[in-house]
This record gives C-alpha cells, sequence and structure tokens, in this order.
C-alpha cells in the first residue's frame, strides 16, 4: 500500500512538475512576442510566407513594349528609342544599338534607367527583373589589367529607389584586350529580386558605378518576361528555377545543370586522387569553396541534409540563427562569439592565452579526451570483432 | 583527418547533385506544386541542420574532436559491414564448394 500510495504521489507531482515547466516555457515565449509586438507565424520556421492575394507563389506576366513610357541611359532621354530585341530566343525591352553607336560613359552618370506601371503588382511582396547587358572594354588600348577588372564587376540595380539584391548572375567574355579586335565584350545576364512597392514611378534603375570601362555598346534591356513572388527573402530557389525555366527552356537548364554537376564530380575525383600531399590545405580549401553546401535543388537538399550537417561539424561553420518575425530579423548567435573557435572578433584580448583559452584546454581535455577515449575503446572493439572469424552480424540479417 | 572527412562529405553530396539534379529540374519545370512542396521540407531540413549545428556550437569542442568522433562513426557504420560482407561470401563459398 505504501509503495503504491509513493508511486501515484510520485506520478502526480512529476505530471504537475511537467505542466508547470511547459506553462512557464509558454509565459516566456508569450511575454517574449508581446514585448516585441512580434506576429508569429509558424511558416516563418519552414521558409514559407503566406500569400496574401494570391493562391499561387509565384507569378509572371510578359511586358509589352508599349508598357515602357520612358528610358534613359547616361544621362540622354530615349524614350524614341525603346525596342524589342531578340537574344538567345529571350525578347529584352531596352536599348537595341549594336556596333557603331558606342557611347562614351562618364565618370558622374553611369546609369540606365526604365519606366513602366506595370513593373507593381499589388498581390505580391516581390518582382524579379532579368538585366541583360552587353558591354565593350578596352578597346581603345586600355592595359590587360583593366581588362581583367571588369570581369564579374556587376551593375547594382533598384525599384523605385529601393535597392534589389543579385540572385543569379552568368556573364560570358568574348575578345581580347587589343584594339584592333575591336576590344573584349562582356555578356551579362542578372536576375535581381526587389521588394515590390507602388511608391516611386515604376522606375528601374541599373548604376555601373563599379565599372571601369572606356565605352559601352548601348544594348541593354530587360526580359519581357517579369516575375512575382511572396517567396521569403532566404527562399529564391523556387524563383530561381522558374527564371532558369524560362530563360534556357527545360533542355538547355538540365544540360547545363548535368555539366556543372560532371564538372564538379571531376574535380571531387581529381582532389581525392592528388598524390601530392603538400598542398592537400590549399587544394581542399578551393574545392570547398566551389562546393554548394546549400544546394538549391529540393530532392538534394533533402537527401544531402545529414551529410551538410556532418560537413558543417567537420569544417567548423557554425551559423547564427535567424528568423523575420513582423519584418525584423531576430538572430540568436552562435556559440563562437564565446568560443571565438577562429580566434577573430571582440574577444580576442580574452581568447589568446586568456582565461578562455585556458577553460576551452580543459574542457577538451576532461570531456573532449572521455569522449576520444570511448571512440577509441568502441574502435577497439569493432576491430576485435572483425579479427574473430565466427562473429559476423551480417550473416544474421535478413538481406 | 579533418581533410579526408571532409572530402568524404564533398564526394557524396556532388554524387548525391549528380544523380538527383535533372529529376530535380524537371519537378520544377513540370510539377511546379511538387517543386514548391519539396522545397518547403528541404528549408524546414536545411533550418534543422543549422539549428542541430548551432546548438553543438555551444559546446567548447574544438573541430578536431568532431572530426575523430565522425571518422569513427563512419569506420564503425562502413567498415564491419564490408568485412563481415566479405567474411559471408566466404563461408557461403566453402559450404557450397564441392
Amino acid at each position: 500500500m505504501k509503495k503504491i500510495i509513493s508511486w501515484v504521489a510520485g506520478s502526480f507531482f512529476r505530471q504537475a512538475g511537467r505542466f508547470l515547466f511547459f506553462i512557464v516555457i509558454g509565459g516566456l515565449i508569450f511575454l517574449l512576442i508581446q514585448h516585441n509586438n512580434i506576429q508569429f507565424k509558424w511558416t516563418d520556421l519552414l521558409g514559407i510566407e503566406t500569400v496574401k492575394a494570391s493562391t499561387s507563389t509565384y507569378s509572371s506576366r510578359t511586358l509589352q513594349l508599349s508598357e515602357i513610357t520612358y528610358m534613359e541611359l547616361m544621362g540622354n532621354d530615349l524614350r524614341n528609342n525603346i525596342e524589342q530585341f531578340n537574344v538567345n530566343s529571350n525578347y529584352w525591352l531596352g536599348l537595341n544599338r549594336l556596333s557603331g553607336d558606342k557611347i562614351p560613359v562618364s565618370q558622374t552618370n553611369k546609369k540606365f534607367t526604365l519606366q513602366s506601371s506595370r513593373f507593381y503588382n499589388a498581390n505580391f511582396d516581390y518582382v524579379y527583373f532579368n538585366l541583360y547587358t552587353m558591354i565593350t572594354v578596352c578597346s581603345s588600348g586600355s592595359s590587360s589589367a583593366l581588362c581583367s577588372e571588369i570581369s564579374g564587376a556587376r551593375p547594382t540595380f533598384s525599384l523605385n529607389n529601393l535597392p534589389c539584391e543579385i540572385i543569379d548572375y552568368s556573364e560570358t567574355i568574348i575578345g581580347d584586350s587589343s584594339s584592333s579586335n575591336g576590344g573584349r565584350s562582356i555578356y551579362q545576364n542578372i536576375s535581381y529580386k526587389c521588394p515590390n512597392t507602388s511608391s516611386g514611378g515604376g522606375y528601374v534603375q541599373a548604376y555601373f558605378d563599379n565599372f571601369n570601362y572606356n565605352y559601352m555598346y548601348a544594348r541593354i534591356g530587360i526580359n519581357r518576361t517579369i516575375w512575382y513572388s511572396n517567396l521569403g527573402l532566404t527562399d529564391n530557389a523556387a524563383i530561381i528555377e522558374a527564371i532558369r525555366g524560362s530563360n534556357a527552356g527545360v533542355t538547355g537548364a538540365i544540360e547545363g545543370q548535368t555539366q556543372q554537376q560532371e564538372q564538379q564530380h571531376n574535380e571531387t575525383m581529381s582532389t581525392i586522387t592528388d598524390t601530392n600531399t603538400t598542398s592537400d590545405s590549399n587544394t581542399t580549401a578551393t574545392f570547398f569553396n566551389e562546393t554548394n553546401t546549400t544546394s538549391e535543388l529540393a530532392l538534394t537538399s533533402i537527401v544531402s541534409a545529414p551529410i551538410a550537417l556532418i560537413n558543417n561539424l567537420v569544417v567548423g561553420s557554425h551559423d547564427s540563427i535567424c528568423a523575420i518575425l513582423n519584418s525584423k530579423q531576430i538572430c540568436l548567435p552562435s556559440g563562437d562569439i564565446i568560443w571565438n573557435r577562429t580566434s577573430v572578433g571582440v574577444h580576442d584580448h580574452w581568447f589568446h592565452g586568456g582565461t578562455l583559452e585556458a577553460f576551452i584546454s580543459f574542457f577538451n581535455l576532461v570531456v573532449g579526451g572521455f569522449i576520444l577515449y570511448k571512440c577509441l575503446l568502441s574502435l577497439f572493439n569493432s576491430v576485435h570483432k572483425l579479427l574473430d572469424p565466427a562473429n559476423s552480424w551480417v550473416g544474421v540479417m535478413k538481406l | 583527418m579533418k581533410l579526408i572527412v571532409s572530402a568524404i562529405c564533398g564526394f557524396l553530396m556532388n554524387l548525391i547533385g549528380l544523380i538527383l539534379g535533372p529529376i530535380d529540374t524537371l519537378i520544377a519545370q513540370y510539377i511546379p506544386t511538387l517543386s514548391n512542396a519539396l522545397t518547403s521540407v528541404a528549408n524546414f531540413f536545411s533550418w534543422l541542420v543549422q539549428f542541430v549545428n548551432w546548438a553543438l556550437s555551444w559546446l567548447p569542442l574544438t573541430t578536431d574532436t568532431w572530426s575523430f568522433i565522425v571518422a569513427v562513426l563512419i569506420f564503425r557504420l562502413t567498415v564491419p559491414l564490408l568485412v563481415d560482407t566479405v567474411k559471408l561470401v566466404v563461408r557461403w563459398w566453402h559450404a557450397l564448394a564441392p
């Protein structure tokens, strides 16, 4: 009887304690949300933002030539020169002057502007533009050093004076630096993600402030197909796939993706079979810079998630956890702000040779040493079982 | 040790991407609804990975320790299976040999 009462009372108080614990935690979360005036949505954790007035997460529309009402390039009003031109089966709207119509670029006004009331869609939070530029540099005897600088330079882009972010970029460089061969030309295809706003008059503007070119063939435009979405700030994968599919078609996208994967695979194999061990660190570091651990492909990301976790642990990549709640970005810092594994930061003076370094050494010696001891013991047992000819756990598996 | 484990992880991720990349592209092109759903699941997994990584970052263990633990786990999950399979095949060979 005494045992029964003790068991019942113990169970009751244990459950009461758990219940109280959950109430306290819930109350703290409630107070936090109320204090910060946060409108919490569970979908935020999944990277999904609810669609306000549309049943789909993204949509597109095709601009007409007549819907572009104003164009300006380098300070010149070119509204009578707006054209639709074709590049690689895609139709672009903008200026289409080719060779012979080079425009000298001043140092103060490197701006391309288009205006249309159709850039805004009330149902969506973001609008996407594909910018196409054809830029010729080094055609007046500039040095090859200047030519090399131009590669990778990307124009900044804004919609109604709100800056846009680059979500996809590709470039093709042809020609060389000699003026006799016409100079070097760069073709750029850039996808921008812009905050969708109606205030400002419907202007998109591309700035070329970081370009050190001399002349430019005036062939700049935006793709006729523009996209809208309500996808979150960090979730660009679906819309990038859609834009790429729209630009290149599914066949080209598959071929490009396959070639890229094959190239990465070959690089991996060549890295593994490299017998020159003196450059292991550099080779591997370069290789992993090119490895896309946050793949934009859904299935690939799902399957490779555990491997990504292991890789992050081993490489030592610790990111803060951030969530956008009611347009506020709240971040929980990673442990690196205390342990300072990278030895860079505000705790440098505290870390090097100080109390923290001593504590880390002590912790790794005691806890890490115990874990490693257990690992070695487990390893020894594994090897010991392998040496036993009668021990085979594969033999009892239902294969 | 760290480089070897990292190389294995990178190789596996690239191999998975090589196999599933075209399928992902096809799904994104022809079944965008399914692609959106898969992307949501992938985002959730990515968030989980980030969260676990963030939680473990508060342990003051060095990356070398983690590398060693992962390497031991890889060894324990792969080598015994391989060796035992070879032993099983050898045992079958002896049993079936005339």
